[in-house]
């Protein structure tokens, strides 16, 4: 056993594959999203308490931590409908399951391939590049 | 080449708990995982419980979660198993001494996809029901289950929900479902669409991962869930 594969079945109990990866990290992206949109309704809801409380709430955004977090939200996004694709195209046409490690391994590169371009427009306000 | 065979045991009689117990074992790259368990059992420790039957991967009876994997300790070699070995139960059935689970949970599963040909009708022959090698073909994959329930045991949806039919009775369902000799695959089809069914599958490929066969599990229950939306069963 590597020392990965010993760490994962003393602590897991059961070793991790790729597949198994990609449904918990759907799970947990699908949470994240779910969690943020509950936040983003209450958030974008005090606009009904007038500009002040508003602009209050919207000031919680402006800053490096929350929009290092943004990027991990648009990850999550972009990360659960690749492999939303992926899920759905094995249900439609099953034959297509003989490939799931390169399907798999497919939408991970496929968000961090979308993940560079899109997190690098993103963190520019923030970076010494961008001019802040 | 020396091996430390990790077993984790437990004796209903003395234990409260399951607990790790370790033994040095020489064992030839080419051994499988159950030769070592035959040497703890018959050298160190006569106590040591565990089910095997015809040890060359047909009976199915030794699917055992080994490094962190379920495999069949007669198939899985020490050479791809390497020098520190672990060997658990299966998960999800219950433990009734060491190695050794009590199994039926798995068979009610199993029995409730009746998994044997329904067909009352007299053969045009008056002799056979003929097959053409295509229609054998449709459900080839699936004979080839031993019913070994690495499968069942390894898949997340069993561990935690143990109403969940599971991969192995969904495998045999399949085989009957498109046997075109068989006359009740409604009735299967109707049992695979229940709310513990074909769709508590999360296509997580631990079954396919841990198949001794080679079976494309996943690829039979996506099969049978299609087949249900087809003939708009449930």
């Amino acid at each position: 056993m590597t020392l990965l594969a010993g760490l994962q079945t003393r602590i897991l109990r059961y070793r991790i594959s790729w597949a198994q990866l990609a449904w918990a990290g759907h799970r947990l992206s699908g949470i994240g999203v779910l969690a943020f949109l509950f936040a983003h309704i209450v958030e974008t809801s005090t606009v009904a308490l007038g500009p002040g409380a508003y602009n209050f709430t919207q000031g919680f955004y402006r800053n490096l931590p929350a929009r290092l977090g943004e990027i991990l939200l648009m990850a999550a996004v972009v990360y659960h409908s690749l492999n939303g694709l992926r899920v759905i195209v094995m249900d439609f046409w099953p034959r297509t399951t003989v490939h799931y490690r390169s399907l798999t391994y497919g939408v991970v590169a496929a968000t961090i391939i979308c993940m560079v371009p899109i997190g690098l427009i993103m963190i520019t306000p923030y970076a010494p590049w961008g001019g802040r | 080449m020396d091996v430390e065979l990790r077993i984790l045991r437990f004796n209903p009689e003395t234990d409260e708990a399951s607990h790790w117990e370790s033994y040095r074992i020489a064992a030839e790259p080419t051994d499988p995982v159950l030769n070592l368990l035959h040497h703890v059992k018959w050298y160190v420790d006569g106590t040591l419980t565990f089910r095997r039957s015809c040890a060359h991967g047909v009976c199915g009876s030794d699917a055992m979660l080994i490094n962190g994997r379920n495999r069949l300790a007669c198939e899985y070699l020490v050479q791809d198993a390497g020098s520190r070995i672990s060997v658990e139960p299966i998960r999800g059935v219950p433990v009734v001494k060491d190695l050794l689970v009590d199994m039926e949970p798995f068979w009610d599963k199993y029995r409730s996809v009746m998994p044997f040909l329904v067909n009352d009708e007299i053969p045009e022959d008056g002799r056979e029901r003929r097959q053409s090698p295509e229609e054998r073909e449709r459900f080839d994959d699936t004979t080839k289950c031993i019913l070994c329930a690495a499968c069942t045991t390894g898949c997340p949806v069993f561990w935690t929900n143990r109403d969940y039919v599971g991969p192995a009775a969904i495998v045999n369902a399949h085989r009957f479902i498109f046997d075109s000799r068989d006359t009740a695959s409604e009735e299967r089809l109707e049992i695979m669409a229940d709310a513990d069914g074909v769709w508590r599958c999360r296509t997580v490929f631990n079954c396919v991962e841990a198949c001794p066969k080679g079976i494309n599990i996943t690829r039979a229950i996506l099969e049978v869930t299609r087949e249900i939306e087809h003939r708009h069963v449930g």
